[in-house]
């Protein structure tokens, strides 16, 4: 594979998302643009890249723009959490706050808004069966404000709603707009607020919660900085609120504040 | 993509199509028939037709087109999941085949890890 080639689609990439595109990742790049030339019936990726150099339009420029996107960003990532959510989180709140007026949720890494999105949906189809539940609201924050806009904006490509989230749920929450984008219902996204936290520094004045997403954050941090975060998040959930981590995070040897309710495969903290 | 033993059937009249999602799929399943249109499937399938476990199905096809081969294959009493593979992506499109009992319904493009969270799901 020669470099222009790559270079010439990196660079688009950059042009187009400002997300850049290392030397060091060109080998996958180069996997996904075999991928597309595949798919659009280009014999290869030098011809892809002959194609390109006329112009980037239609199928071709979703895909090549879907290159840069994190596919660890799924609609319902790790399927279990929501499980637990409807089979635990859900009866354990309803049954510790019967006359709550609305339960809330932080997100305290909403990312590009998959999360809380998918929370609301998730809640949405089990108060469908249960009317009693109260109204919920969504806390959404993020460290980046580019980030956090997209999640606000609730609007998503056409590939992007395809991962994690049934069709059923797409026609249900979604309506389609131009250029094959799909945007959140307002129905939803009346639920939620946005804000920018470093999960670092102070959070204000927020909370408390009944619970409080935190996913796949702790796993990058030192272990002090892992605590001084726990310790603070503690203080925002309520008693008999719950913390949800992500599947590959615990606890252990961090805090006491909470103890663990296992459900299938999965642990979620109740606060003591 | 870890590995699973399943027959998957793919009806789709695009080879380039036949050919990346045999792509998608390589090394997890047991075998991997096409038709390029729904007449041939539905005239395999009636002697066969509960003998395999996920289907992909196309919507514009010559000869017979996906909705059309749906209803067939119900009439012919498919219990196999039916995954709409298809460039229609008008919400009412999406609305009539879920309706019509669709497992699930994709858009093309598609890339490779869009087909495995579906595989995975089917199949955990």
């Amino acid at each position: 594979m020669n470099n222009n080639a790559l270079k010439f689609f990196a660079d688009y990439i950059q042009k187009e998302l400002g997300i850049v595109y290392v030397d060091a990742n060109y080998f996958q790049l180069d996997h996904r643009l075999r991928q597309i030339a595949t798919q659009l019936e280009i014999e290869s990726v030098e011809a892809l890249y002959e194609k390109g150099q006329a112009g980037i339009t239609g199928q071709f420029r979703s895909l090549l723009l879907d290159i840069a996107t994190n596919n660890e960003t799924s609609f319902f990532r790790d399927p279990n959490i929501y499980k637990v959510f409807e089979d635990v989180v859900i009866p354990s709140l309803k049954k510790s706050f019967p006359d709550s007026r609305e339960f809330s949720i932080w997100c305290a890494a909403s990312s590009s808004g998959q999360e809380p999105y998918s929370i609301a949906m998730q809640y949405d189809s089990v108060k469908e069966q249960d009317s009693t539940l109260p109204p919920l609201s969504i806390f959404s924050s993020d460290v980046s404000d580019a980030i956090l806009a997209r999640a606000e904006k609730g609007v998503y490509s056409q590939l992007e709603v395809q991962r994690g989230l049934p069709a059923r749920n797409l026609i249900k929450y979604f309506d389609k707009r131009d250029g094959d984008q799909w945007e959140v219902k307002s129905s939803l996204r009346d639920k939620m607020k946005f804000s920018k936290i470093n999960l670092l520094h102070d959070f204000g004045m927020i909370g408390p919660f009944d619970v409080v997403f935190c996913r796949n954050v702790l796993i990058y941090q030192p272990v002090e900085n892992k605590k001084k975060i726990l310790q603070k998040i503690s203080q925002k959930i309520k008693k008999d609120g719950f913390l949800i981590l992500g599947a590959a995070e615990s606890l252990f040897g961090l805090t006491d504040d909470f103890s663990n309710v296992q459900s299938a495969s999965t642990i979620v903290y109740q606060k003591k | 993509m870890r590995k699973i033993n399943e027959k998957i059937i793919s009806i789709d009249d695009s080879k380039s199509v036949q050919s990346f999602l045999k792509s998608c799929l390589e090394n997890c399943l047991e075998s991997y028939t096409t038709f390029p249109d729904g007449q041939k499937a539905v005239d395999h399938l009636k002697d066969n037709i509960n003998n395999y476990d996920l289907i992909f199905l196309d919507w514009e096809m010559p000869i017979k087109d996906g909705p059309t081969t749906f209803y067939e294959l119900k009439e012919l009493g498919l219990k196999t999941p039916v995954l709409m593979l298809t460039s229609k992506n008008d919400p009412k499109d999406i609305v009539k085949m879920i309706e019509a009992g669709v497992f699930d319904y994709l858009m093309k493009p598609f890339t490779q890890d869009i087909i495995e969270g579906k595989i995975n799901l089917l199949f955990p």
